[in-house]
């Protein structure tokens, strides 16, 4: 058990302060990451149910204001999804930069210590060429390792977002529909598949410019 | 002329010559009588001489006789002093050879005795070096004037030097595992030197007041170090000697005696370190302030807009100290119009606003980008300088290479230490932004159409 902490200890000792740094971020990135996923699978499934229950009691209204108020849900919903996924993707980008900044202190280190003593003592050096790697791995293996779940809870949220705007589109219909407003459907379609393409549009121009 | 002159000396000569032939009877003929006394004097001078030489002829014998009495003298003493020569040298011999004899028996009496004398001096002389520099013998000026005095001296040591000697190795033990308290001369980084009480600990560290000293060797002396350990580490110096006896302290201590913490003085501190990174250096650190501040600026802006769009989204009439407020009074002027334009003038409404509320975001994101990029700048330019301290020179001299190395390493550390702030608070200000743009964009309708309802409703 005091092994494996001791171990940790003396790799962290080895890596200098700006691993410290990256096991911080690397840390605050899981937690991230991890609360992303719970919301995923627990916030947002009662999330949704709670504003269909909502929607479910309001009377029946004009159809233009009846579509702005969808919109505005669906944007609460998404922006609950998308909450930290910016924070994550700079953690992800800060990392490799913080992995080269502890090659550079660790380089500094190295040339201090030839300064003191000359090339002749490769033991004194050391500790400088691995406070110049580890943080360069570490840094390196934190992005890569968050960046696969970066990818992948972005695409979630785009398609739980997508999934909750057809529910709430459907029951929005649903509702129509018992009013008796029947005669205006095909339009509606039309107009809302026209709304979507959009919304898809700008979602896409979003990925690209991050 | 010089014929005639010849002439003349010719006559000259024969008449010179005739007149000699005519004097001469006239002479004899006036001196007989003087002749004859001139013999008798001539007679009786010899005789003189003759008795004179016998005189000197006598004396010749007497000397002569004299000194060959002094040569028999003499050879007589010669003759005695060789048989004194030979007396001494047959003395001498005997004497040199009881000589041998006595030293024969000394060192055989002697035996190991000799060698433990010579082993005796040469550890005097190593405890002296070695007590010279140790913390636990600075308040004993006179045990190392002893040791000194012992290794040099070529006399054998006496019983009780020899004990003197163990004893104070054996103190010196004992004392380099005490932490001690005594007054000691601390010359401070000003030059003006105090007397003060110096704290030791064991023979590696030495401190005062809480700050490290740096022992001179063989005196009751030290240096303040001009720059001390980390705060921490002074703390933990303060503390001890504050302790009272018997307590256990952390402390930081300088294994190797004083080289740690003289190498400490000579690494650079952090505002020499970004010396080094020269006029690049200053320009990264002035480009990161710069971004700093813009993004203080603009986040303080966006919590305001934020703060005011919370309270507009409370309240039920539209206000115009925001950009929400100001979208919903589009709707309010427009109130008769027809959905389609009243959604074109919310939309153009809505893109005003934006702007505003993004502004200097890409400012800080340029930044982040630049910084990163300046560094790899000073790199190169340090590189070459490098080269060039390398091309003049050669590689013999890492000195000549320093400057430029550090400037290519201190502008790159420098570049990604203002890279990464600048790309977190980017991210900061810009999630605020988006929420807020989100709340105009897509929730802007959604408000609007509960503000219309209400409207009618009311």
């Amino acid at each position: 058990m005091i092994e494996p902490i001791l171990n940790l200890q003396r790799f962290l000792d080895a890596g200098g302060p700006v691993l410290w740094v990256i096991l911080l971020v690397a840390v605050v990135l899981w937690t991230l990451i991890i609360e992303r996923y719970w919301h995923h699978w627990r916030v947002f499934p009662r999330e949704l149910s709670a504003v269909r229950a909502r929607r479910s009691r309001l009377p029946p209204q004009e159809r233009r204001i009846a579509r702005m108020l969808l919109r505005k849900d669906v944007s609460e919903l998404r922006q609950g999804l998308t909450r930290s996924l910016t924070a994550i993707r700079t953690l992800i980008a800060a990392c490799p930069l913080l992995g080269l900044l502890g090659t550079v202190t660790g380089m500094i280190h190295v040339f201090d210590v030839i300064g003191f003593s000359g090339t002749g003592n490769p033991r004194a050096m050391a500790a400088g060429v691995s406070m110049a790697t580890i943080p360069t791995m570490a840094g390196l293996v934190v992005a890569l390792s968050g960046f696969v779940f970066s990818i992948r809870l972005q695409r979630g949220g785009e398609a739980h977002a997508r999934e909750a705007e057809d529910v709430l589109k459907r029951d929005m219909l649903e509702g129509e529909r018992k009013a008796g407003v029947r005669s205006q459907e095909s339009g509606v379609r039309s107009q809302e598949s026209g709304v979507r393409s959009k919304k898809h549009l700008t979602a896409v121009i979003s990925t690209v410019e991050q | 002329m010089t014929r005639f002159s010849g002439t003349f000396a010719a006559i000259l000569a024969a008449l010179t010559f005739l007149g000699s032939f005519a004097c001469p009877p006239v002479i004899a003929q006036s001196s007989t009588v003087g002749l004859d006394a001139f013999l008798e004097q001539v007679r009786q001078r010899a005789k003189n001489e003759e008795r004179i030489n016998q005189e000197r002829e006598n004396e010749f014998r007497a000397d002569l006789d004299a000194a060959r009495a002094r040569i028999q003298e003499a050879r007589s003493a010669m003759r005695a002093e060789q048989d004194r020569q030979e007396r001494l040298l047959t003395a001498y011999d005997a004497n040199e050879a009881t000589l041998t004899e006595l030293e024969a028996t000394l060192r055989e009496e002697q035996g190991g005795l000799g060698e433990m004398f010579g082993v005796v001096r040469q550890s005097a002389g190593d405890f002296h070096a070695q007590f010279l520099g140790s913390l636990a013998m600075v308040d004993k000026p006179e045990a190392l004037e002893f040791l000194g005095q012992l290794s040099d001296s070529r006399a054998l040591p006496s019983m009780a030097e020899l004990e003197r000697m163990w004893i104070l190795v054996l103190e010196e033990m004992v004392g380099s595992g005490r932490v001690d308290r005594f007054v000691g001369e601390v010359v401070l980084p000003d030059g003006s030197k105090l007397a003060k009480d110096v704290l030791r600990i064991g023979a590696f560290n030495s401190v005062a007041d809480g700050r490290y000293l740096s022992h001179v060797q063989g005196r009751n002396q030290f240096l303040e170090l001009p720059r001390q350990p980390q705060g921490g580490h002074l703390r933990l110096a303060r503390e001890l000697e504050q302790a009272s006896p018997g307590e256990t302290r952390f402390f930081a201590l300088d294994p190797s005696r004083g080289a740690i913490l003289a190498h400490l003085v000579q690494s650079p501190t952090l505002i020499e370190r970004i010396k080094q990174g020269r006029e690049i250096g200053l320009i990264i650190l002035g480009l990161g302030l710069f971004g700093l501040i813009l993004f203080v600026v603009r986040f303080a802006i966006l919590i305001v807009m934020d703060r005011r769009i919370q309270r507009q989204l409370r309240s039920e009439t539209a206000l115009p100290d925001n950009p929400l407020g100001r979208i919903l009074q589009v709707s309010g002027t427009n109130h008769s119009v027809d959905p389609e334009t009243l959604e074109i003038r919310l939309d153009e409404a809505v893109l005003k606003e934006i702007p505003r509320l993004e502004r200097g975001l890409r400012t800080i994101k340029i930044l982040a980008a630049v910084a990163p990029l300046l560094g790899l700048l000073g790199t190169v330019v340090g590189m070459i300088e490098t080269f060039q301290a390398i091309t003049l020179f050669g590689t013999g001299d890492p000195q000549l290479m320093a400057g430029g190395i550090s400037q290519a390493l201190v502008t790159t550390a420098l570049g990604l230490s203002v890279a990464i702030p600048l790309l977190f608070l980017h991210s900061l200000a810009a999630a605020k932004s988006r929420g807020l743009v989100n709340i105009l964009e897509e929730q802007g309708a959604g408000l609007l159409a509960e503000h219309i309802q209400k409207a009618r409703g009311g």
